[in-house]
């Protein structure tokens, strides 16, 4: 009975635009008062221990890494780097896009930062060598929704609060459902590149052109070995590899490079603190939702159902999951939309024998796909502004894209050893 | 036939031995009762941390909640008798003081200033000892300087402090990565628990001072329970004594499999050289709590305990 | 008048919550340079590194909602006219305002009785860290208040010249 109050009270108030921290506050408050008046000091406790855990202390130093790296234009030199490697063939500058969102994404912790510093690079020169609108936007979209596995990742520090897996665990199983994607899409984009005669990007370079390219881009490639080496070889904790990323990227724009002025870091800070606080609400309120659900037995009711018992019921419990997300993922997107659904799916998932690991893979893939499906999606505007395409064209052309990033989500599911192997062998 | 439903809190994951304890409780709970009686069991932190779940408990927000038991000193500072540093001999002198005349009447004492009840008296959860990469410990000299992990409980950073280590008080599920990267040299934990996060792979000593005991318990909001018909309540007594029983034999078992499997895997085990030792390291603590808890003649009557 | 206020407001506790990541970002590269050069661990670091967090995401997260920046599902809200919209953002305003006050109520009930116990490593009052989001839900109270004001404002108006 609590439950069906949450769900129809949470879906109610986030239709009448309420904001969704306090559409998913006040779902839990609703059924609180009307299941016997359980007293409202709660949903304060459990909102200040949301807010006030910290592992959480590395988003903020992520998000700033990210708006540092967008504001210095770090990111032009790494599309360069793309181009040199991948410009030169059929459909060139879309393979850029999947190469440059990725090596980007290996340093930011956030997608739609991704989305909008590499569009922002290559979404007006794709248009101007001949791409349509619709595919370029849908390319730039795919390609970081895609990246959007790579860690680091705030998606992960979020769900490793939600799950109690090591963030260290969670980024390294990353990569390698990452790299699957962004393979996927290249395959795709070189498949359509014959079919429609996709612009050549680049001539092919010259050695002399390589070794210069690779020269501009190194410093900045050294700072995803200190985040990942660090974390992962016990040197930093993720927090710790954030803010010494965060040096470094200080340096190479302040000293190295000399793209950024000292006025421009209160514009940087401002926007991290936004973005940062957008989320710690968001997440403040998911413990309170979470608190609500397990109050009302749904994750126990869910792992008992009958469908998910024996030997074959994690299957039925994977596509089910994956199902579900991807439908809430077309209204709901990132954080808040894996704050409600973890707390759900956790405990069944344990039960059915699913590693943890594994689901927060596919929890975080099937997110980034919300995020570039219509008619919401943070990555769909993103992809939209910094190209000319409309929301309808980009809509037509990402269609083909999520089919093929949902056969590979199947595939992520199904194979978990894609998921499992690297962090087991690393001890993780 | 009268039903009730309620929520019982863990905040460890249900392959957890004192969660298992839990689940034995819920399961002869609802057979003595004949379906009376179901606990939903919300392990793994979903309501929240012991001390909040203890405080969801006293709200009557939800039923029961298995916590440490020393989450009480906040709200009845006796209590704190129960958790003084080297204070018991072993986890059977430990059970033997808690569930018997001096801990039934201190938990009395809370479930009247706080309208919480105590079952499940006492689940052992010791004897804690300390595990470190930096040198084995056999006197208390050998603590100095070293960071130690330690749960959020006052009289266990005191403790660390009188015996000259840096006590961090930090969430369990860091302590792996943290000891990995050096920002701890160790912790401490009852044997059982050393398996949990592979303490072998981090720490290379684990040092019998078995500074304390602790233990743990089922709260359950008094007006509730309270509100049950009397032979519910005497089916759920029953099924308490039971699943303690069980508990503590198994309890004993998981400490020896530990340190055999630890000691396998290269971690080096040691007693330390003398206790009496370690007792005067931490005369200082009971300076500090004597007054609080009942006095000397308290804390002799517990030393006093067959 | 109360929008003049909370702008400047805004504008001073944005430029203290811009201190706090900075503060943020140098109390985490001291912990590793404590640890790594000169082998002293931080033990506050981390109690005091949240509290930091804990106040900066609270207080921009007030701001936030005052600039209407927070995740929303806009579905019927875009479907409206610039007038429906007008009257849909009621509910939005009632439900912020609803939130606000019961945070500031039971967020200073919880603070108040935590009055006594203190934080493990730095001994200070649990109050203190309990006390922000009472201090949050004000905050985001005024911001509501204000936008009330605003959507009058603005249905009187378009109403007077519809006149
Ligand atoms: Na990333
Ligand atoms: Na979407």
């Amino acid at each position: 009975m609590i439950a069906i109050i949450v769900f129809v009270a949470m879906a109610v108030y986030l239709l009448l635009n309420i904001p969704v921290p306090v559409a998913v506050s006040l779902s839990a408050m609703t059924a609180m008062t009307l299941n016997g008046g359980m007293d409202l000091q709660v949903v304060v406790q459990r909102m200040f221990y949301g807010l006030n855990n910290y592992i959480y202390l590395a988003i903020p130093l992520f998000v700033l890494l990210g708006q540092i790296m967008m504001t210095a234009k770090i990111t032009e030199r790494l599309v360069d780097f793309a181009l040199v490697l991948v410009g030169h063939m059929r459909g060139g500058l879309a393979q850029v896009a999947v190469v440059a969102c990725a090596v980007m994404s290996s340093i930011s912790g956030s997608s739609s930062a991704d989305a909008a510093a590499t569009g922002a690079v290559l979404g007006p020169s794709m248009v101007k060598q001949g791409y349509s609108p619709g595919f370029a936007s849908a390319v730039i979209g795919a390609a970081s929704a895609g990246a959007a596995l790579i860690p680091p990742s705030i998606t992960m520090i979020v769900y490793a609060s939600l799950s109690n897996v090591s963030i260290a665990r969670l980024f390294v199983a990353g990569i390698i459902p990452g790299i699957l994607v962004g393979a996927a899409l290249m395959f795709a984009i070189w498949r359509s590149a014959i079919k429609y005669n996709l612009p050549v990007g680049t001539e092919r370079p010259t050695v002399k052109v390589v070794g210069k390219a690779s020269a501009r881009a190194f410093l900045v490639l050294l700072a995803p070995i200190i985040i990942i080496g660090g974390v992962v070889g016990g040197v930093f904790t993720p927090t710790e590899s954030a803010a010494v990323a965060v040096l470094y990227t200080l340096f190479l724009a302040f000293v190295v490079y000399r793209s950024l002025r000292l006025r421009d870091m209160i514009g940087v800070l401002e926007r991290s603190l936004v973005i940062t606080a957008q989320l710690m609400l968001t997440l403040a309120a998911a413990s309170i939702f979470s608190w609500i659900i397990a109050r009302a037995g749904l994750p126990n009711q869910v792992a008992q159902l009958p469908i998910f018992q024996g030997d074959s019921g994690w299957i039925v419990l994977m596509l089910v999951i994956n199902i579900v997300v991807f439908l809430l993922g077309i209204f709901l997107e990132g954080s808040p939309l894996l704050v409600i659904v973890t707390p759900i799916f956790l405990a069944p998932a344990l039960a059915a024998g699913i590693d943890p690991t594994h689901l927060g893979i596919v929890l975080a893939i099937n997110l980034a796909i919300g995020g570039i499906s219509p008619p919401f999606g943070m990555l769909m505007f993103v992809a939209c502004a910094v190209t000319p395409a409309t929301m309808v064209q980009f809509s037509k052309a990402i269609v083909p894209f999520i089919v093929l990033i949902c056969a590979v989500v199947l595939v992520i599911s199904y194979v978990p050893q894609i998921t499992l192997w690297l962090p087991d062998i690393l001890n993780l | 036939q009268q039903t009730f439903d309620a929520t019982l809190a863990s905040v460890n994951s249900p392959d957890f031995l004192t969660v298992q304890a839990m689940q034995m409780f819920i399961d002869l709970a609802r057979e003595k009762t004949e379906g009376g009686v179901n606990f939903n069991l919300a392990a793994n932190g979903q309501m929240g941390s012991q001390k909040e779940t203890y405080e969801q408990v006293m709200g009557g927000i939800i039923e029961a909640a298995h916590v440490s038991g020393s989450v009480f000193g906040a709200s009845l500072p006796e209590l704190q008798l129960l958790q003084l540093p080297f204070l018991y001999r072993d986890n059977a002198h430990m059970v033997r003081v808690v569930s018997g005349e001096i801990g039934q009447g201190l938990y009395d004492k809370l479930e009247e200033a706080t309208g919480v009840k105590v079952l499940m008296l006492a689940l052992a959860d010791g004897p804690r000892s300390v595990w470190n990469n930096a040198r084995p410990i056999r006197t208390p000299a050998d603590m100095n300087g070293l960071t130690i992990r330690v749960p959020e409980n006052p009289i266990m950073l005191d403790t660390f402090q009188a015996l000259g280590a840096l006590p961090t008080p930090m969430p369990f599920g860091e302590v792996y990565m943290a000891a990995k990267q050096g920002v701890i040299d160790g912790g401490e934990s009852p044997p059982y628990a050393l398996g949990e996060f592979r303490a072998w792979e981090v720490g290379k000593y684990f040092s019998l001072d078995m500074h304390t005991s602790g233990h743990a318990v089922l709260a359950i909001n008094a007006d509730w329970y309270n509100s049950l018909p009397e032979n519910y309540q005497a089916a759920l007594e029953e099924a308490s004594a039971e699943s303690v029983a069980w508990f503590n034999v198994e309890l004993e078992k998981a400490n020896e499999q530990a340190m055999t499997d630890a000691a396998s895997h290269g971690m080096e085990i040691n007693e330390v050289d003398d206790l009496d030792a370690f007792r005067e390291a931490v005369a200082p603590v009971y300076a500090k709590y004597a007054p609080i808890v009942g006095g000397e003649a308290a804390i002799q009557a517990v030393i006093d305990t067959p | 008048m109360l929008s003049r206020f909370l702008k400047r407001l805004d504008a001073v506790v944005m430029a203290v919550s811009m201190v706090g990541l900075v503060t943020l970002f140098v109390v985490t590269l001291l912990q590793v340079f404590m640890r790594y050069v000169a082998r002293v661990p931080f033990v506050w670091s981390y109690e005091f590194l949240s509290l930091v967090f804990l106040f900066t995401s609270a207080l921009v997260g007030a701001i936030v909602l005052g600039r209407k920046e927070h995740f929303t599902v806009p579905m019927i809200a875009d479907a409206l006219g610039p007038r429906g919209k007008l009257w849909f953002e009621l509910f939005s305003i009632g439900g912020c305002a609803v939130f606000s006050l019961i945070i500031a109520i039971d967020g200073f009930r919880v603070a108040w009785r935590l009055r006594n116990t203190t934080t493990p490593v730095l001994g200070i009052s649990e109050a203190i860290p309990n006390l922000i989001l009472p201090v949050m839900g004000v905050y985001m109270l005024l911001h509501t208040i204000n936008h009330l004001h605003q959507s009058v404002y603005a249905l009187t108006r378009k109403e007077g010249q519809a006149q």
